[in-house]
Order: C-alpha cells, then sequence, then structure tokens
C-alpha cells in the first residue's frame, strides 16, 4: 500500500516528550524555520546574510529544515536567485559553497511588490507549501532589508495578511535592520507600526555591534571576572573614552550621509550600545530582559541637553581636502551629493553623564568620525592617579607614566591591554608605561565568526539578548535629538579637520583638564 | 635560525633538551625568536599532553591533532611517544608562532620526549614540573588502551583525560573498563562519542516525528564494520539507557569507524539513519504515513578539531 509522504505535523512536536531530546536541546539549538528576506536582490542579502547563514550551515548550526524566501522587485527566478547568492557565498565565505550545494533546493523566490496585497497572500502560499515539502513546522522570519522607506508598507502587509501572527505554537518574528527611525519621534512611530502586527519579544532590531564577539566580550571581562567590577565606577574610574573611527569617507553615500550625520549614523545606535555595556550594572540572569533592563537603566540616566549646554559638551567637524595615503582626497563638501553649504558632520565628539551613584563624576567621551587615521573601535578606561604621589620628586619627575588605562579594543587587532607602570631597572626609582596585552583572535587561534552569524543563529534562536529593545532606541534618540537641536539653534559652525588627522585641533576642549584624547 | 612557515603560523625548528634541563632550552627558543628582530609574546591557556606508543617518526595522528588543537587553544603541547628502538630517552622543544606584523604571539611551546618502554615511567616527573600550573591540563591517550598503568600514571598529571575508542583492539572488554574508569569520578572524554552526534542528533531528530511512550518495546539493529564496532557498542548502549531497547549489533563490510546503519522498531513504527561518506540521511515512518527524510552532515572534524571541542567542553 502506498503512504503517503508528509512533513512532519506543522508548528507541533510529534512526541509530548522526546526521549532523545536532550540532543537537540542546549543553549544554542536553532528551530525549523522560514527566512523571508525583503529586498534579497540587494547587496545586503548576497554579501551579508546569505554568507552568513552558510557559515552556520557549515558548522551545523542551521536548523535541520530550513529555508530562504528572497521577496523582491525584480524579474527574477528561483534559478537566477539560487545563482546569485552562490555568486555572494563563493565571494564573501567560499569555505561554505559546499553547504550552500546542499540547501541550494531550499531557496526560493518571490517576486512582488512590496505595497501588493495579493503578494503576501501568494507569499503566505507559498510558505505552507514550503512547510510541506521541508518541514519548516510554520515558523517564520521576516528580515527588512529594504531602505527604510519600505519599512511602512511591509509592516501594514504584513499585519494585514496575519504572517506576523504566532499561532499554535509556531513562531513569526521580524528582523529590522538600522536606522530606527531619523529622530525620537519617527524611531516611536516606526515601533509603532511594527507593534500593530508583532509584539516586542517577536521584534529583533540589528545592531551588527552586538553580534561582535569583542563587543560581547565587555559582558564576559566584566562579569566573568572578579577583579574589575570593584574598580568599575567614579571612585577609581577618572573618565572612558569610546571611538569609532573610519578611515573612509562618505564614498558615493553623500546624499544620505547629509540626512544623518555621524550622530545619526554611529553615535546613536553602535557607541551608545557600547557605552551601555561598559556603564551597565550587572544583571540579576543573562536574559533577554535582565541584560536590556540594565542598558536601558543606563540610558534613562542621562539627562537631555538643553540648547545652551550643547556646544560646550559636543564637538562637530567637517573633514577638508588633505593628503591621505598617498593620494589627494575630497574635503566633505567635494563628494558627491553634498551641498557645498553643508553643515552635516562628519566627526563628533560628545561628552555624557551617567546620573547614577556608580558615575556620577565620570564623564564618557564619544567620539567618531569618516576620515580619521585609521579604522579603529576601542573602549578605553582611563583610572585616577594614585591618592598619594611616591614617585614624583622635587628633583625632577621620576615618573614617566600615565595613569592605568584598561584598553578593549573592538576590532581591529581585537583584544584587551591594561597599561601600568614598572620600575626601570636602574639605581633610580624611576616609573615607565608598560602594556600587558591579550589579542583575542591570536590567543584563540580561529578566525572569529562574522557578526551577523551570531545574530541570525540567536534570532533562529529566539534570544533577543543581542537586540537592541524599544526603549533603548528610543532613548538613546532622545538623547541625541537634544542634541541635534541644540546644534540647529547654535551658532557655531562645525569646524574643520585635514582628512586623515584625529579630529578637529579644539577637540580636547570638552575633555577638561589633564585629559587628552587617545590617538589609537 | 631557519624557520618553516604556513602561511602566517611559525614553526621554530626543534632543538635538543636534556631532560634536566628543558626549561633553559625554551627560554633559548624565546630568546632566538626575538634576536630575529620581532616581538614574542605567549597566551596559552592549556596544557596539553599527548600519549602514544607509536615512535615520532611513524606518528601522524597526534601531530596533526596538536597542530590542529593550538590553532583553537593555544597550548604547552608535550608530545611523549614510547620507542624500544632507543637505548635511552630524547627530548627537543620547539615552538609555533603566529605572526602579526612584528610581533609573534606563541600558541605552541612543544616538548617531544621519546623514550623506551623501559624509561617511561620517569615521564610523569620530567613532565610534571614544566606544567604551567594555573591552566587545566589535558592529557590525550592516543592509542589503544592496553598498558592500564602506564595510562593511570599519565592520566594522574591532568585534570582531564581524552581517548578515542575507535582506537581500541577489544572495545568489548575495554569499555565496560573505561565505564569504570568514569564511574570513580574522573573525568575521561571518549571522542568517539563526539564523533557519534550526527548520529545521536539523527536518531532524536525522529523522535520529533514519531511518538514514543515509555512502554513501547523497542528492538533496534546497529550494523558496522570492524573499525566501527566501538562506536556501535556505544550507540547501542545509548539507546538502550534511553529506550531500553533491545539493540543487536552486526557485524557487515563497512569501512568506516563510525555505523553504516541504525534501525529501531516499535509500535509499527520504522527509524532508520543510513550513512553516506558526507551525511546521514534518516527516514521515518508509522503505519499511516512515511516523513520526508532528513539529510545532516556528518561531522567533518579531524581528531585535533573533536579534541578542540572536546576540551572547549570538560
Amino acid at each position: 500500500m502506498a503512504v503517503p509522504m508528509t512533513a512532519d505535523r506543522a508548528g507541533q512536536s510529534a512526541t509530548a516528550s522526546n526521549p532523545l531530546g536532550a540532543e537537540l536541546a542546549g543553549a544554542r539549538t536553532a528551530r525549523a524555520c522560514t527566512l523571508v528576506i525583503f529586498g534579497a536582490t540587494g547587496d545586503l542579502t548576497k554579501r551579508k546574510l546569505v554568507p552568513s547563514l552558510m557559515g552556520l550551515a557549515e558548522d551545523g548550526l542551521l536548523p535541520a529544515n530550513f529555508a530562504v524566501v528572497g521577496f523582491a522587485r525584480r524579474e527574477w527566478t528561483d534559478a537566477k536567485f539560487r545563482a546569485e547568492m552562490l555568486a555572494g557565498v563563493e565571494a564573501h565565505r567560499m569555505d561554505a559553497t559546499a553547504a550552500f550545494d546542499a540547501l541550494q533546493d531550499s531557496f526560493f523566490y518571490h517576486r512582488s511588490d512590496f505595497a501588493d496585497a495579493d503578494g503576501y497572500a501568494r507569499l503566505a502560499e507559498q510558505l505552507d507549501e514550503i512547510d510541506q515539502r521541508i518541514g519548516t513546522k510554520g515558523n517564520r522570519i521576516f528580515y527588512l532589508a529594504t531602505p527604510p522607506s519600505a519599512y511602512s508598507t511591509i509592516l501594514d502587509n504584513l499585519a494585514e495578511s496575519g504572517l506576523s501572527t504566532e499561532r499554535d505554537g509556531r513562531f513569526s518574528r521580524i528582523i529590522v535592520e538600522k536606522p530606527f527611525g531619523h529622530d525620537q519621534e519617527t524611531a516611536r512611530a516606526l515601533n509603532d507600526q511594527i507593534q500593530k502586527g508583532f509584539d516586542e519579544r517577536q521584534v529583533f532590531r540589528i545592531d551588527h555591534y552586538l553580534g561582535k564577539e569583542t563587543v560581547q566580550n565587555i559582558l564576559a571581562l566584566r562579569f566573568g571576572n572578579g577583579i574589575f567590577e570593584p574598580l568599575w565606577n567614579e571612585k577609581f574610574v577618572d573618565h572612558v573614552q569610546i571611538t569609532v573611527a573610519e578611515s573612509i569617507g562618505v564614498g558615493t553615500r553623500g546624499a544620505y550621509f547629509e540626512e544623518s550625520g555621524i550622530i545619526r549614523d554611529m553615535i546613536q545606535n553602535h557607541l551608545m550600545q557600547v557605552m551601555t555595556l561598559i556603564a551597565m550594572e550587572p544583571p540579576a540572569a543573562l536574559s533577554a530582559d535582565a541584560v536590556r533592563d540594565e542598558k536601558v537603566k543606563v540610558l534613562r540616566a542621562i539627562r537631555s541637553f538643553a540648547p545652551r549646554e550643547v556646544d560646550a559638551a559636543t564637538v562637530r567637524a567637517q573633514y577638508t581636502r588633505s593628503s591621505f595615503e598617498g593620494s589627494e582626497v575630497n574635503g566633505y563638501h567635494e563628494e558627491d551629493g553634498v551641498d557645498a553649504n553643508s553643515r552635516t558632520e562628519t566627526f563628533t565628539a560628545v561628552r555624557l553623564h551617567v546620573e547614577n551613584w556608580r558615575w556620577s563624576k565620570t564623564p564618557f567621551f564619544l567620539r567618531s568620525g569618516k576620515r580619521l587615521p585609521r579604522r579603529v573601535t576601542e573602549v578605553a578606561i582611563h583610572f585616577k592617579h594614585p591618592p598619594h604621589g611616591l614617585f614624583g620628586t622635587a628633583e625632577g619627575a621620576m615618573r614617566e607614566s600615565s595613569p592605568n588605562v584598561l584598553l578593549l579594543r573592538i576590532q581591529p587587532d581585537e583584544g584587551v591591554a591594561l597599561r601600568f607602570g614598572s620600575k626601570v631597572p636602574g639605581p633610580d626609582m624611576r616609573i615607565r608605561d608598560v602594556r600587558m596585552e591579550f589579542r583575542y583572535g591570536t590567543a584563540f587561534g580561529n578566525e572569529t565568526a562574522d557578526a551577523y552569524e551570531r545574530l541570525l543563529l540567536d534570532a533562529m534562536i529566539g534570544d533577543s539578548t543581542l537586540f537592541a529593545r524599544r526603549d533603548e532606541v528610543e532613548e538613546a534618540w532622545r538623547i541625541v535629538d537634544s542634541i541635534v537641536a541644540g546644534w540647529q539653534t547654535s551658532t557655531t559652525a562645525p569646524a574643520s579637520y585635514p582628512a586623515g588627522t584625529w579630529g578637529p585641533e579644539d577637540a580636547g576642549r570638552i575633555l577638561g583638564e589633564g585629559r587628552a584624547w587617545r590617538k589609537p | 635560525m631557519t624557520s618553516t612557515t604556513d602561511r602566517e603560523l611559525v614553526r621554530l625548528p626543534a632543538r635538543p633538551a636534556e631532560p634536566t634541563d628543558v626549561r633553559a632550552a625554551l627560554r633559548a627558543l624565546w630568546q632566538d625568536s626575538d634576536t630575529e628582530g620581532v616581538d614574542t609574546a605567549r597566551a596559552v591557556t592549556i596544557n596539553f599532553i599527548g600519549v602514544t606508543e607509536r615512535p615520532r617518526d611513524q606518528d601522524d595522528v597526534m601531530r596533526a591533532a596538536a597542530d590542529d588543537l593550538v590553532r583553537r587553544s593555544p597550548a604547552r603541547v608535550f608530545l611523549l611517544h614510547v620507542d624500544d628502538s632507543l637505548k635511552t630517552p630524547s627530548v627537543e622543544v620547539s615552538a609555533t608562532m603566529r605572526q602579526r606584523g612584528n610581533t609573534r604571539f606563541v600558541i605552541a611551546e612543544e616538548i617531544h620526549v621519546q623514550a623506551p618502554g623501559s624509561w617511561f615511567s620517569h615521564v610523569p616527573g620530567l613532565v610534571r614540573p614544566l606544567l604551567i600550573h594555573d591552566l587545566p591540563t589535558h592529557v590525550f591517550w592516543a592509542d589503544d588502551w592496553d598498558d592500564r598503568e602506564r595510562f593511570a600514571a599519565m592520566r594522574r598529571l591532568g585534570d582531564h583525560c581524552l581517548v578515542d575508542t575507535q582506537r581500541f583492539t577489544l572495545p568489548a572488554v575495554q569499555l565496560p573498563e573505561l565505564a569504570d574508569a568514569r564511574a570513580t569520578g574522573r573525568r575521561i572524554t571518549d571522542l568517539n562519542w563526539l564523533r557519534l552526534r550526527p548520529w545521536r542528533r539523527a536518531l532524536a531528530e525522529a523522535f520529533e516525528r514519531i511518538r514514543w511512550q515509555s512502554d513501547s518495546q523497542v528492538t533496534g539493529l546497529v550494523r558496522h564494520g570492524t573499525a566501527g564496532t566501538a562506536a556501535a557498542i556505544l550507540l547501542a548502549e545509548w539507546l538502550q539507557d534511553r529506550l531500553a531497547a533491545r539493540v543487536e549489533l552486526e557485524e557487515c563490510d563497512h569501512a568506516d569507524g563510525c555505523p553504516e546503519s541504525v534501525r529501531l522498531q516499535f509500535d509499527g513504527n520504522t527509524i532508520q539513519v543510513g550513512s553516506s561518506p558526507t551525511c546521514l540521511t534518516m527516514n521515518a515512518s508509522t503505519e499511516a504515513e512515511c516523513f520526508l527524510p532528513l539529510r545532516l552532515p556528518r561531522s567533518r572534524r579531524s581528531d585535533g578539531g573533536l579534541l578542540a571541542a572536546a576540551i572547549d567542553i570538560a
């Protein structure tokens, strides 16, 4: 007798309890699902998303039953989509092409306009067929890899079509790329719209910095070791510098950058995320909400700026034409798409105060810019001088060292370094700075996985610890909006700095007496 | 001084050392590296001791495993060879470094000891003072488990012992003895058990599709080649333990160290897992329906990769 071929019962485990279930349980096991990528013909999918998925497949971390549907307007077919994605894997994750070969039959293309309601009905039918053929159990993840202008249409249609609704044990999640709005008002509007179709626990806002091993290592360093936390407060820490420097200019993205500036492009998201990890209280657990609750508390403890306070607490500047890395490079005003009279900043530094017991007297300095001498992201914890100087004498300084600095290098040369003073061999008690260093990548040998691999896996597992929560995003916007409002009423024009230098000369004025910007 | 390079890895040539003065030989390695105009740093994370009864010039396995391991877990590595062709012990030291710009990071400090069996009782006394004592020590017994005394002496050097029962020649006898050793509280990891993870996962996936009850009468058959006897026994014991299954083993012509196939039957249901060189295929059916086959990649980890995984989870 012919027995019909079926997928497993959609949405339900076939056994009340699986006697061998321990092999499937465990911290990092993702459930069967279909990933629907809106805007799948774009660069992000080909360059990052699919190569990262194949990296997970290579490591055996992709769910056993998994499919991808690319949703976009171009006149592609399944075959064309698969060929394009294979090219992306070959270009960006060559070691995973075998994984793509094994999985390519699970890649499908759905051609539709984002505004076409019928397109979503057809998508729902296609997803049901995929459940039957591949066994993806009715679980869906929707990835918005489109320009933000398309979000609203897609979100409305996902809600209207019922695709966002979870039922019968199936999950439906949405992943949203930054920017999350342009200011607090638009961020709230976007969040409100998302929540017409999705509960907050279904929403995964990607800030890819949180997927970096070295950013996650901040939690491991702080809370996995007993020696740092007793010093991690205003009694011992003089100030914190967080730097995200890029050596490239705006390139062909001038028109986009004009709308955002560095403060929206980098400070509001990446630097504030790193700052919250540095400043947060230890969470009670490593659960998503426990960690994010503590991060939000940091943001809530930062006052909005009054307009008159902004100039004294911030620096903004634009890069100018200069010789850099052996050739002449344009100034910002000469870049494509940039208005000759633009006041959009390509460099900013801000001084923030976290007004709580732990940090009340310790300023946090956040600095980011384009066309700086090198690409580097780091956090420098500057400790205070010892309370009593034994090694300075009337005859002249015997000490050639500086206060201790704990350096967390996010990229490149990922690792941790501690600067401390040591006696120089010789008859005098002369002290000099030395550096004790741990290099993450070399000490652990293997290359670290791309941030997107970790984040995609977490979204499939349903762990939102490394994704920004609604209130985090909106609080960060509150702070940034107050700075931008201050700039808009300021009569001070942005300063300038030659491309390839560390920013404008007066960037140090917000640091205060006795402090200097690091040159990483 | 010449060095061999493998992409970004630099391996310093081995230099002989007196058994009583290995420390000086290691220091000399560092000094030599520094004189090549580079800074040298070290960030090892474990002590790793590999023991084999194969002479060094006949050993590919332990060398390859150590090379793989240190890429993930930089280590002070002791490679110990029993070689009865030697009259006296010989010791050499070398180092493997990863070069980045003008800095070399030592990822393996290596101490090679070759000694006749009659001298081997001195080896723990040679190794123990050289262990970096604030790091965990992992001992890998790379061979068949036939000299219990020697194994016990080496195992006592470390916090964690690793064996590969795929190398056991009498697994039906040796596996229960290994279990007894574990029952006394000793941490012993079997690489062969890690190698079976895709099999265990495939079988677990079957029970996501098919209902099992605690009173189900499960019968099973594991087909295996000679090299896969230990793996078959491990899998059968696991199924007996988890499912109260009656599992038979059947030897067949299969070259692989893993089983050729596993079949379970109960309550009119059938679960079959078969293997090809690259993947496992799980088929599950009930009396009423037949589920889509599930394919899972087989473990492609080298011995070094398995060691690294075992050390990570120890």
